[in-house]
């Protein structure tokens, strides 16, 4: 039978020679059973071709590949030493060449530089014009080093730097996951009348306005950064946090010590920042990337597209298009496509920069890149203690770990506490004394009482948490998951804990025992062949 | 020469086989004309990366182990004997990665604390059951040489014979390990009749 079924699937594969389909449709007309296998097989076979779908195809894998099999050569070793001779001739023949016209190499490099740049900076305007900075936008700028490039908030530009000092900016079709909310709880914290609302307003618009500038594109998909960004982001967080701790007692409090920039230094600061006339930008373009400086006039920039606006706005009317289909036609975007691919291959006018690109980021390397110069105060100096600062914005928790048994030595009753303040990374802990003169401790025993008292009432309305063991837990915790209550009856729970871990443990031997009786039983059930 | 001028030739020339096939870009590859290589891997790369995926069943690893085969491929394409269909090497060699790589995941694994599943056994009481998932995990718990020629012929159409060429068997154990797959994968769904029904 076993036979016959393994020559079903063969035939279900159109394997067999006609001689044995023959014989096997002849028993299939007289066995109602091996039909009923065969429509079992062909049940498998289906489910099995519409269970797995084709893997997406890899546009990159050759690029990739290729790139690969460039680098690592193999083969013989004439071919192997062969480029090194070509490098070798061309060697020569350069020296020779410059011998006898030094400024050769000099022109050809300017000369292809310039027509190059001259090409891709037509035309350029700001990118973020487009997106209509929100204060949000330039809150999570300063803070998560983010910035969206249209409305839709479909791209994104991260800036940052690596640990080792290298910068680098990054395009990518997703932000960052950022905390929501950040803004609005700082915000609120801050509880500003409507005065300040508009002060505050007005200096995130002016950062709005001037980041404009920082981020030119092209129809030629160029896009030029200039390395004052950088520098943005730091004055804003200056300046925002100047301007918070000014206003509110509350966020004063939770700034560090060390944080006592003074008002007139981060004006300083941000002056400098924005009147910084260092014209040179990175510029990025579907085939090279290369450092130039481009002259943006901003004014008149903006009156051009006032006049624009205007004009079109008129004939908009006519033609009776709203608002939003305007804006719609306002939107710059940046192609992220396969294009950019050629970059990674792109001569490279400035060495210093790499490139890494996916599906849905690029990523730009700047290793050690010419930050313009800004005079007084310190840049460096300024951004430690910003960084500082900044770290006292996130969460941290308060625990209360460790709890020792009052020491009643020579009359004194003292509560050791060791107090643990966990931040984003770092761990600050810090141990007192506390002296009780005129309380008795209370009988241990008679707490442990009332506390067994509260946990018979106690409820659990969780019903994943429904478990017998979780409740000895869970009545430790508070929301932030830490455990919080006294420590004492935490050792009390323990010694509960372990009673029922003794019984579970019994329970288990039981369980053993009887199972060991069954196994007669059990044997005789057959395993699954395969 | 330059190449333009080269394809001339060897088209004037009288051949048997098409100037494109897998054979004369090889031959031409062996000649120097190492172009030729990247219009193999053009052909052929969805074949042996679809291979690998139904073999090593995750999608993060396939191309990394595609590329050891090109390589490989590039290293001995010069040896190459033309005794046989330059796919049925290529299989060959993918089939093998393949199983280098599931190997190393094995040894791996005995190494790293054992990861809980996802499969909790509760498939069968959710409402909207998805059966290709039922029936892809049933079939990744086959034995892998089970599960390869099984996979081989249902989902990349190959025959028997091929199949036999690609993981270096005979025939007759290709319809038997294609017949007890096909058993075991009867068994492990048992338990999902039901919903297999509707």
């Amino acid at each position: 039978m076993n036979k016959d079924i393994e020559l079903l699937s063969a035939y279900l594969d159109g394997e067999l020679s006609p001689d044995e389909i023959k014989q096997l449709e002849e028993k299939l007309s007289y066995s109602p059973e091996l039909r009923d296998q065969l429509t079992e097989l062909k049940r498998v076979k289906e489910l099995t071709k519409s269970s797995i779908n084709k893997i997406p195809e890899a546009p990159y894998f050759e690029t990739r590949l290729f790139s690969y099999l460039e680098e690592k050569p193999y083969g013989n070793k004439i071919r192997k030493w062969s480029p090194v001779i070509g490098v070798a001739v061309l060697t020569v023949a350069l020296m020779l060449l410059l011998k006898f016209n030094p400024d050769f190499l000099k022109n050809l490099f300017e000369e292809q530089k310039s027509n190059l740049a001259g090409f891709y900076k037509e035309n350029l305007k700001p990118l973020l014009l487009a997106a209509n900075l929100s204060n949000e936008d330039i809150f999570n700028f300063a803070f998560y080093n983010q910035l969206p490039l249209d409305n839709t908030k479909t791209q994104y530009i991260q800036v940052g730097s690596e640990p080792s000092g290298d910068e680098y900016f990054e395009i990518s079709t997703a932000g960052l996951m950022i905390e929501e909310g950040s803004f609005k709880k700082f915000m609120e914290s801050l509880a500003l009348n409507s005065d300040q609302e508009q002060q505050f307003d007005s200096i995130m618009g002016s950062y709005a306005e001037a980041l404009q500038s920082q981020i030119l594109v092209n129809d030629k998909n160029t896009v030029a950064i200039s390395p004052n960004l950088w520098n943005y982001q730091k004055a804003i967080v200056a300046d925002i946090l100047s301007f918070a701790k000014g206003r509110s007692e509350e966020v004063a409090g939770i700034m560090p010590a060390l944080f006592k920039v003074q008002s007139p230094v981060v004006k300083q600061v941000v002056h400098s920042v924005k009147t910084n006339k260092d014209n040179e930008y990175i510029f990025f373009t579907p085939d090279s990337l290369f450092i130039d400086t481009f002259e943006f006039d901003a004014d008149e920039f903006k009156k051009e597209m006032e006049i624009a606006k205007r004009e079109m706005q008129k004939s908009f009317q006519e033609m009776e298009i709203n608002q939003e289909e305007m804006e719609e036609l306002n939107l710059v975007r940046l192609k992220l496509d396969s294009s950019l691919i050629n970059l990674k291959r792109a001569p490279r006018v400035n060495k210093n920069i790499d490139i890494y690109i996916d599906s849905n980021v690029c990523r730009v390397h700047i290793d050690k890149i010419e930050i313009p110069d800004i005079e007084l105060p310190d840049m460096d100096s300024l951004e430690a203690i910003i960084n500082e600062a900044t770290k006292q914005f996130k969460a941290f928790t308060f625990t209360v770990p460790k709890f020792d048994l009052p020491d009643s030595e020579a009359g004194k009753q003292f509560h050791k506490y060791d107090y643990k303040i966990e931040m984003d990374d770092s761990i600050k802990s810090f141990n007192f004394d506390l002296h009780i003169p005129d309380v008795e401790i209370p009988d241990v025993d008679s707490i442990l009482r009332n506390e067994m008292k509260h946990l018979e009432n106690f409820n659990l309305n969780e019903p994943l948490m429904n478990d017998s063991l979780m409740k000895w837990f869970n009545f430790f915790r508070n929301d932030d998951s830490t455990y919080s209550g006294n420590p004492q009856h935490f050792e009390f729970r323990m010694k509960e804990f372990e009673k029922e871990m003794e019984k579970f443990r019994e329970e288990m031997d039981k369980l053993k025992m009887e199972i060991r009786k069954d196994t007669v039983r059990v044997k005789s059930k057959k395993p699954v062949e395969i | 020469m330059d190449s333009e001028s080269k394809k001339e030739v060897l088209q004037t020339q009288p051949r048997i086989l098409e100037i494109n096939d897998d054979f004369s870009l090889i031959k031409r590859f062996v000649e120097g004309d190492e172009s030729t290589f990247k219009t193999l891997v053009y052909r052929h790369k969805e074949k042996v990366r679809n291979i690998i995926y139904i073999t090593v069943n995750r999608t993060e690893f396939v191309d990394d182990i595609a590329q050891e085969v090109f390589i490989t491929v590039y290293k001995n394409l010069r040896h190459f004997r033309f005794e046989s269909q330059f796919t049925t090497w290529l299989y060959r060699i993918t089939v093998n990665k393949c199983k280098d790589h599931l190997r190393k995941m094995k040894i791996r694994s005995m190494f790293v604390p054992v990861k809980e599943t996802e499969d909790h056994g509760y498939n069968h009481l959710n409402d909207n059951i998805d059966i290709p998932e039922i029936v892809r995990k049933s079939i990744y718990k086959l034995p892998e040489k089970l599960r390869t020629p099984l996979l081989l012929k249902d989902i990349e159409g190959f025959s028997y014979q091929e199949i036999a060429e690609a993981v270096q068997c005979e025939v007759g154990t290709v319809k038997s390990r294609i017949f007890r797959a096909r058993e075991g994968l009867r068994n492990l769904l048992k338990p999902y009749e039901e919903e297999l029904k509707v």
